[in-house]
């Protein structure tokens, strides 16, 4: 069965491909094997379903009438131009990129359509070869159960529904750009119930989305900023930091180091042994304070104040957190 | 298999042995990465689809008793399909992102041939590249992948000098380079650990400088599979659970976990396997009051006693 219908879609693409004006449903049951014997309403029904199949498959199918048709019937074909890949030639070293990045995909639809467009470039006589990138081996994923809905709903320009981050409101959004960022996706888009621009991490969604309304049902602006919005509410600035020999790599690398004879010599007498200072670039306090945390205990604050407290309330606060075993403290 | 399939790929073989003429079938199936005997299906329907008519000159010619005898296609009388057809949405999305992909990690000359290739793939796609792809990744200093990749390529050894994961402090291991991988988006190195006569994985961007040195490297066994977990590969764990409050949940999104339970406040409990006890030092220190309680609670040990120390330091060197 599935043969001959896999026959007659490929002989009703064939026959709408070469024709210039529009052919009538009629024109089309006489014509193409397989709808000749189905009644009227059988064949409706196989008609409407191979043109969706055909649609979903990408294929362009347009509708329009002709003066010589009765009443208001409609005809169909497909304009060559917007069936056909263009002509394109890929260099052997553009080629090899192609072919290393038919390898890149894990998650399985996303790899399966980089594979089919392969596919498509090999028919087109181009050949990928990824042999001479073997140094260079990289995956992307996308694990998160509402990547492939909301990829849907972003390709269709369909607005999509959801809950967020275990909230019971139901966002309901309009997908602008998925950025992938640090092997995580976001969704930005318009969201229609606070009415403005919103960024979401896709792996915080909590409910299975939804596709709401038609696709295309709306227009993504012509630029679209896909940065993912860090909290800029804090003030950025420059941190005096005693840092112990070659510990704290992190904070040395993006900071500066202090020659010794610019430091104070009160400063420098409180200065243990074995540390030097460096100037070191932040952007966020608590980001920063919990950088300083982890380098524990190689590294203290000079200044400025207020972060030299945030590091210190944050250790205190450890503290509180895990406060000492009893028996820990009697065998001491 | 759906039939919606098997059109797309009719649909694509059909111009496919009309630029290949003579092709072998095994070769074909490795192209088109379908096994031979659906092959042999596609080919059978396509050789009943032709011009609308029906009559046998109207019909695509394939020489089945040369494809049943020797292997070999040839597909004629077909012209009218002898391109394929355009990429969807979700191809032109698919190649993009991995693409894009490349385009972060590409050094030197490669950044010039990826970007080329963008851009024609985006030509081709027409308005279905509207749509925008952002891709970031964390990939080191340019110049340390450019290194390695030259490394890998000329076989060579080199000396990495690295901030260690957990520790804190600066290394110089000589490892021979075996491929330049990117997980979770993070671009590592794998290579072959002289010191530790083991594989090991090497973030890029803990990765300050790359000394290419004289000697060849070694002809190591193939590179194994990359474990799927962080810590698969290691002997010797433990596991720690924490109990996370809502707004340090975020770690099991990062650190592969053996277990997690959420429960209705929002509190996360996760298990960990646990390799080196100083990650879990690690996440005490950071997260502070956002871990409530690890088990066993020994396992918090370290972390109060490094805490205490700080905190002695800090005083000391404010001057207070």
């Amino acid at each position: 069965m599935s043969q001959r219908k896999s026959e007659r879609i490929v002989n009703l693409t064939i026959m709408l491909l070469g024709s210039r004006q529009f052919l009538t449903r009629e024109r089309i049951r006489t014509t193409v094997e397989g709808y000749r014997d189905l009644s009227d309403a059988a064949f409706e029904r196989t008609f409407e379903r191979d043109k969706d199949d055909l649609r979903a498959m990408g294929v362009p199918i347009e509708t329009g009438s002709h003066e010589s048709f009765h009443g208001d019937a409609v005809g169909y074909r497909i304009p060559r131009s917007d069936f056909e890949l263009p002509a394109m030639e890929f260099s052997p070293a553009e080629a090899a990129v192609l072919g290393l990045a038919a390898q890149v995909w894990q998650q399985a639809s996303s790899a399966e359509s980089t594979r089919m467009a392969l596919t498509k470039l090999r028919a087109a006589g181009v050949d990928p070869d990824s042999s001479r990138l073997a140094a260079l081996q990289p995956v992307v994923n996308a694990p998160d159960p509402a990547f492939e809905v909301v990829k849907d709903a972003f390709l269709a320009q369909q607005a999509v529904a959801f809950r967020y981050r275990g909230g019971d409101e139901v966002r309901t959004v309009e997908p602008w750009a998925m950025p992938l960022r640090s092997g995580a996706w976001y969704l930005i888009g318009f969201d229609r119930g606070r009415g403005e621009r919103r960024t979401f991490k896709i792996s915080r969604i909590t409910s299975a989305p939804q596709l709401v309304g038609k696709p295309g049902a709306f227009t993504v602006p012509e630029q679209v900023d896909t940065r993912v919005a860090v909290d800029d509410q804090e003030q950025s600035g420059q941190a005096l930091v005693a840092i112990r020999g070659e510990h704290a790599p992190g904070l040395r690398r993006r900071g500066r180091a202090v020659s010794a004879d610019d430091v104070p010599e009160s400063l420098a007498a409180r200065l243990p042994e074995g540390f030097e200072l460096w100037w070191v670039p932040y952007v966020r306090t608590h980001a920063m304070v919990q950088e300083l945390a982890a380098a524990a205990p190689h590294v203290a604050v000079v200044e400025p104040d207020h972060l030299v407290r945030a590091h210190a309330e944050h250790l205190q606060r450890v503290l509180e957190a895990h406060p000492a075993q009893a028996d820990e403290g009697s065998s001491s | 298999m759906k039939s919606f399939d098997q059109v797309a790929r009719v649909l694509n073989l059909i111009p496919y042995l009309q630029a290949h003429p003579g092709s072998r079938m095994a070769d074909v199936a490795a192209h088109l990465q379908v096994s031979e005997a659906e092959l042999l299906r596609d080919l059978k329907v396509a050789w009943m689809c032709g011009l609308p008519g029906g009559l046998p000159g109207d019909l695509i010619e394939v020489d089945m008793e040369l494809v049943e005898s020797e292997g070999v296609i040839n597909l004629t009388n077909a012209e009218y399909l002898s391109r394929p057809m355009r990429f969807t949405a979700d191809e032109v999305f698919s190649l993009r992102v991995a693409v894009s992909v490349l385009a972060e990690l590409a050094t030197g000359d490669q950044r010039q041939v990826v970007a080329s290739t963008l851009a024609k793939l985006e030509q081709l796609a027409g308005e279905n590249a509207a749509a925008p792809v952002a891709v970031g990744i964390t990939g080191g200093p340019e110049a340390v992948r450019d290194q390695l990749q030259q490394a890998i390529e000329a076989r060579r050894r080199v000396r990495l000098t690295y901030d260690g994961l957990n520790r804190g402090q600066t290394t110089r291991p000589e490892v021979d380079p075996a491929a330049i991988v990117l997980r979770d988006g993070v671009a590592y190195l794998r290579g072959w650990s002289l010191a530790r006569s083991d594989w090991r994985t090497f973030r890029l961007d803990r990765v300050a400088e790359v000394e290419v040195l004289d000697e060849a490297a070694d002809d190591h066994k193939e590179l194994p599979p990359m474990a799927t977990g962080w810590f698969d590969d290691v002997v010797g764990a433990s596991d720690v659970t924490l109990e996370l409050a809502p707004e340090a949940a975020w770690v099991v999104e990062y650190d592969p976990t053996e277990s997690v339970r959420r429960t209705d406040d929002g509190t996360v409990v996760a298990s960990f396997r646990v390799v080196d006890p100083q990650w879990v030092t690690r996440q005490l220190l950071t997260l502070a009051e956002g871990v409530r309680r690890t088990e066993p609670p020994e396992a918090a040990a370290m972390a109060r006693e490094l805490a205490t120390e700080a905190l002695a330091l800090q005083q000391g060197v404010a001057g207070l």
